[in-house]
């Protein structure tokens, strides 16, 4: 790991280009854990093709969605108040359906699985429960977390078991648990994960709330809430 | 409007946004200056933002000392005599130059690389997905990771990233 963190010196900005030079030439073979630079700066660019595909696909979307858009079709006056109502109609339900479209784009855009969990142990009887939990939450097997979350009483765990639901597209089960611990401590982001959930289940209103009320010590949310509130409206 | 911090402070909106501010004019210069067709024009200039994008992202362009269409024309220029070189040669030449083949044989090997990379990294789960991207891509350090993914201090994040890189090279192997 010590010579991990003298390879990752290099993708350190402080670093001057002489500096990375030198390193470069140190450590141009493989080391310790056959791990190389060249190994890290493959993983650098192999995520910046994945940006750049992301990026080309919206881009090229924003295209097919420009030609997907109907043409306007000339029409004889005695027809007007036919098409009238029926373009009224149409409207309508564009309408709810674009909400619902706008609503899950915007929970793909917003949503990402906490994580901060790294560090959590149990420390009595419940261990293994929680920790097969946690296993099985880091390896986004949501199914058996919650299932294991689900034996263990108490708020954090609660909390996991409620962010396991979602990932299963539980929205409404996924709300119920975390309703069942409104008093959890404030570092945990429940009202921001709880109004995805309602955004999922396209209940602005309720979402809406949860938004407004995460709290500001929790600045990251603070700010993705605030970004998300600054869109629905 | 001050694109380069636009695009630092919301990206894919401001990438939307110039496509569709500069689109029809850039591929209309293109398909008049170099005859392509509206395709190939479109496919240029997609590469193009994202080009711009990534000389944002990388400082490379930090101060925009021309318009912004300007800009975007004069990258364009490039990518169309690019794109024009490389018909030629394909027309001109149907089996790779002798020359050239071990150039293109490293370059086959590296791509296949980084498509074995991209499998794994997708295998490997959203959590360590985000601590590597943003450690080795963005370039957040370790204390900005912990705050951004809502860690509980910079040495988790290093011994989970560890964990991580570890991960990956197992699954690296496993597809080989």
């Amino acid at each position: 790991m010590k010579n991990l963190d003298l390879l990752d010196s290099w993708f350190n900005v402080k670093l001057s280009d002489h500096q990375k030079k030198k390193l470069e030439s140190e450590f141009i073979n493989t080391v310790d854990d056959h791990i190389t630079l060249k190994d890290l700066k493959d993983i650098e660019e192999t995520f910046k093709r994945i940006d750049t595909k992301n990026k080309l696909t919206m881009l090229k979307e924003l295209d097919s969605k420009e030609k997907s858009r109907p043409t306007i079709v000339p029409i004889t006056s005695s027809k007007y108040i036919l098409v009238a109502a029926s373009v009224l109609l149409i409207l309508g339900f564009s309408w709810l359906f674009m909400n619902e479209d706008n609503n899950n784009s915007l929970y793909t855009e917003f949503h990402e699985p906490y994580s901060s969990i790294a560090n959590k142990r149990s420390m009595d009887s419940q261990k293994n429960s929680l920790d097969q939990a946690y296993e099985y939450y880091l390896s986004g097997d949501y199914q058996l977390a919650e299932e294991h979350f689900a034996e263990v009483q108490n708020d954090t765990a609660q909390f996991y078991r409620a962010l396991s639901l979602m990932e299963i597209n539980e929205h409404q089960r996924s709300i119920d648990v975390m309703i069942g611990i409104q008093n959890i401590s404030e570092n945990y982001p429940i009202q921001f994960y709880k109004g995805l959930s309602y955004l999922k289940l396209n209940d602005i209103k309720a979402a809406t709330k949860e938004f407004r009320e995460v709290p500001k010590v929790q600045t990251y949310y603070f700010k993705r809430a605030a970004a998300l509130l600054k869109k629905i409206q | 409007m001050d694109w380069i911090t636009e695009v630092k402070n919301n990206e894919n909106e401001t990438l939307c946004l110039v496509y569709k501010k500069y689109r029809n004019s850039v591929t209309a210069w293109m398909m008049k200056t170099y005859k392509l067709n509206h395709e190939d024009a479109l496919e240029i200039f997609q590469q193009c933002v994202i080009q711009f994008y990534h000389n944002v992202r990388e400082k490379k362009l930090t101060v925009l000392t021309c318009k912004l269409d300007t800009y975007l024309i004069g990258i364009s220029n490039n990518m169309c005599k690019a794109f024009l070189r490389k018909r030629k040669l394909r027309s001109t030449y149907d089996f790779p130059l002798l020359i050239h083949q071990n150039e293109i044989e490293e370059k086959e090997e590296q791509e296949s690389k980084y498509a074995l990379l991209e499998k794994s990294i997708q295998k490997l789960g959203e959590n360590c997905q985000n601590i590597l991207r943003l450690f080795y891509y963005e370039r957040y350090n370790m204390e900005q990771i912990s705050l951004t993914l809502n860690f509980k201090n910079a040495n988790t994040v290093k011994t989970q990233k560890y964990k991580c890189i570890k991960r990956l090279q197992k699954l690296v192997a496993g597809l080989k």
